[in-house]
């Protein structure tokens, strides 16, 4: 069955057809949102309000374009919705430390990065995932997260040095 | 501000208050900063792998899941105003039809469409006086119609099972 096929299928409320949807983009779906959240518990409940949405508005989809976008579009903005609600206090602002570049970027092994990225403020860690996980343009951003491009470009550079910040702190940690 | 002025004020300071306004409305800037900060290398090789979804996904969506019922209700309501539009229609037919002069007195208009009834369904005459004439035929024909009316109506309420098979 192709997505064309099954969307007329939904849109009947034959099973068939949703069962099409959530075997071919589940996997799709639930790591766009566990790459957001975190956690497999909030990204399987996010992953599970996402296709319930998405059938039930399939009558708003436009079947001319792909549907793992449109579905991924639906698992961000639920994810972020989510994060809102579960807004944690503001992460105590890290001193700046000595500049980028004197994190030795190129022993930096990808767990530091993303434990780095876990301790971020929520909006930092949502902008850097939005970015340069899910490849999100900065209109597509700006859109998500109700934000001017504008003020995205800025987040998005000020997200960097935090991050650069903390990892800069656990490299000195490390040292010690 | 000058973009080269902006980005050395940035790289020094991403707090920069007149820097991040030119940075705001230049979209160059902010590409050229971009691939130029180590971590944005860092954080793409950083992407987690993509794990596996949760067992027992579809079971989940699709007990969630309400499908659609407008099409029901249309359909339901589509098939009752049909209906009483061919009852009504049956019944005009049936008291007016052989004697088209009866709804004179109501009016041109009235007459009008009794006439015009009148002559539509005049092939029906034959099958018209057999009711009339014999009360069981219109008795057995009430009970036909109506029976499958509420058949069609529980069908489309509640479709069997096969109908929608996983």
């Amino acid at each position: 069955m192709e997505d064309a096929d099954a969307v007329p299928l939904v849109l009947a409320g034959d099973r068939r057809g949703a069962s099409h949807v959530i075997e071919s983009y589940r996997m799709d779906v639930y790591n766009a949102s566990l790459r957001l959240l975190g956690n497999a518990a909030d990204a399987e409940d996010v992953t599970q309000d996402t296709f319930v949405t998405a059938l039930q508005r399939m009558s708003t989809f436009d079947s001319a374009r792909a549907m793992g976008p449109w579905l991924r579009a639906i698992a961000r903005n639920r994810a972020i919705d989510l994060i809102r609600r579960r807004a944690r206090t503001p992460e105590p602002e890290v001193a700046a430390a000595e500049s980028v570049e004197s994190v030795a970027i190129g022993r930096l092994e990808a767990e530091q990065v993303r434990a780095a990225l876990a301790g971020l403020a929520d909006r930092d860690r949502v902008l850097l995932v939005l970015r340069y996980w899910e490849d999100q343009p900065i209109d597509a951003i700006a859109r998500a997260l109700g934000m001017r491009e504008g003020a995205v470009r800025v987040a998005l550079l000020r997200a960097r040095r935090a991050l650069g910040a903390r990892l800069a702190l656990g490299e000195d940690a490390g040292a010690v | 501000m000058r973009c080269d002025e902006a980005r050395r004020r940035l790289r020094a300071d991403a707090m920069d208050a007149p820097a991040s306004r030119h940075l705001e409305s230049c979209a160059a800037c902010f590409a050229v900063l971009e691939a130029g900060d180590p971590l944005t290398g860092a954080l793409r090789t950083a992407r987690p792998a993509d794990g596996m979804a949760p067992a027992g996904l579809v079971d989940a969506v699709l007990a969630r899941w309400r499908q659609p019922r407008r099409s029901r209700v249309r359909t339901v309501l589509t098939g009752a105003l049909a209906a009483v539009a061919v009852a009504f229609a049956a019944a005009i037919e049936l008291l007016v039809g052989a004697e088209p002069g009866r709804l004179a007195g109501l009016g041109a208009l009235a007459g009008a469409v009794s006439e015009t009834m009148g002559g539509a369904l005049a092939s029906f005459a034959v099958i018209r006086a057999v009711l009339l004439d014999e009360p069981a035929v219109l008795i057995a024909f009430g009970t036909v119609t109506v029976a499958t009316f509420a058949l069609w109506l529980r069908l489309a309420i509640r479709p069997p099972a096969w109908s929608s098979a996983r």
